[in-house]
C-alpha cells in the first residue's frame, strides 16, 4: 500500500453547476506540488472531463453523487472520479475520438482522448448498472527554479 | 488603533498570515470568477460586434466555457447570429478562463452550422493555457 503524503475525498450532486467547483477543488489541492499553469490547466480540464462524463453519461442528468479522491504522492497527483450510474457498454469504443453516445446533444466526444492526453496515466473501469471509475494521474515538474546567482559588490 | 487589541480584528489579522497557497490560489480562483465579478456591460459574458461594412460578426467570449456554460453560450450566439446574418462570423477566444471539451462542441456544431447557411466562420484567437485543447 502506497503511502501517501496527502488525501482529499470530495462527494456532490451530480449537478452540471458544480463541474467548476470540482476542478477547482482538485487544482487547488493539486497546487501544494507548486506546478506550473500548464499542467495545473490539463489537471484541471482532465477532471472537468471526467466529472461532465459522470454528470451526462453515468448519471444522464439525473440525480446521483460525484465522488471524487485526489492523493498527492511525492510529484505526482492520482485521481479518481466515480459514479454510481448506468456504466460504460463498450469502453474502447467510448475512447475513440469523436464518438459520443449523445450526439442529440451536441457533444464532441472528446472527453476520454483529452483525459488521456493531458494526463500521464488514464484507467477506466465499468460495470453495467453499476457506475464507472476514472483513475488518472499526473506528475508535475513544477515551477523551474531560478539559478542563484553570485553578486559581488563593488565599492569604489 | 492597534488591531490587535481588538479582539474580533485581531484574530482575522493574526489567521491572514497563516493563509497557505492552497488557499491563495482557491480564493483567486474563485474570486476571478466572471460570473462574481461582472458588473458592466463590457464585462458580459460575451461581446457581440458586427461590422457592418465585410458583414462579420464577431463573438468575443469572456468565460469558462464547460458543460455547464456551453448551453448558456450557444443561445447567445445563435440569436446574435440570426440577428445579424452575417457572412462571416469570428469566435474570439481570447479572454476564456477555461475551456473543455463541451467547446470544442460548440465549434464544431457552429462549423457545420455555417456550412449549412453557405456563411464561413473562423476560429479568432484564444487563451494560450487552453490551446491545447485545439
Amino acid at each position: 500500500m502506497k503511502n501517501y503524503e496527502n488525501e482529499m475525498k470530495l462527494e456532490f450532486v451530480s449537478k452540471a453547476s458544480n463541474e467548476s467547483f470540482a476542478r477547482v477543488t482538485v487544482a487547488a489541492f493539486a497546487a501544494q506540488l507548486d506546478p506550473t499553469v500548464e499542467e495545473l490547466a490539463d489537471i484541471k480540464t482532465a477532471v472537468s472531463e471526467a466529472v461532465t462524463n459522470c454528470i451526462i453519461h453515468g448519471y444522464e442528468n439525473k440525480l446521483g453523487i460525484v465522488k471524487i479522491v485526489a492523493k498527492l504522492k511525492g510529484r505526482t497527483v492520482e485521481i479518481e472520479i466515480t459514479d454510481s450510474g448506468k456504466g460504460i457498454e463498450n469502453v474502447e469504443l467510448a475512447k475513440e475520438p469523436l464518438y459520443t453516445t449523445k450526439p442529440n446533444l451536441e457533444r464532441s466526444g472528446m472527453g476520454f482522448t483529452i483525459m488521456e492526453s493531458f494526463m500521464d496515466t488514464f484507467e477506466v473501469e465499468s460495470i453495467i448498472g453499476l457506475g464507472t471509475k476514472i483513475k488518472m494521474s499526473k506528475t508535475v515538474e513544477g515551477q523551474v527554479e531560478e539559478e542563484e546567482q553570485d553578486f559581488t559588490m563593488v565599492t569604489r | 488603533m492597534d488591531l490587535k487589541k481588538n479582539n474580533e480584528v485581531g484574530s482575522f489579522v493574526e489567521n491572514l498570515s497563516n493563509i497557505d497557497k492552497t488557499s491563495i490560489f482557491l480564493l483567486l480562483e474563485m474570486t476571478g470568477k466572471d460570473s462574481i465579478m461582472r458588473k458592466t456591460k463590457e464585462e458580459e459574458s460575451m461581446e457581440t460586434v458586427f461590422e457592418e461594412k465585410e458583414k462579420t460578426l464577431i463573438l468575443k467570449i469572456r468565460e469558462e466555457i464547460d458543460d455547464y456554460k456551453v448551453q448558456e453560450i450557444r443561445r447567445k450566439a445563435d440569436y446574435e447570429i440570426q440577428r445579424y446574418m452575417p457572412k462571416k462570423v469570428v469566435f474570439d477566444f481570447d479572454k476564456v478562463t477555461f475551456m473543455d471539451s463541451a467547446g470544442i462542441g460548440l465549434i464544431i456544431r457552429k462549423v457545420q452550422v455555417h456550412k449549412f447557411n453557405r456563411s464561413r466562420g473562423r476560429i479568432g484567437q484564444f487563451n494560450k493555457e487552453y490551446k491545447k485543447n485545439f
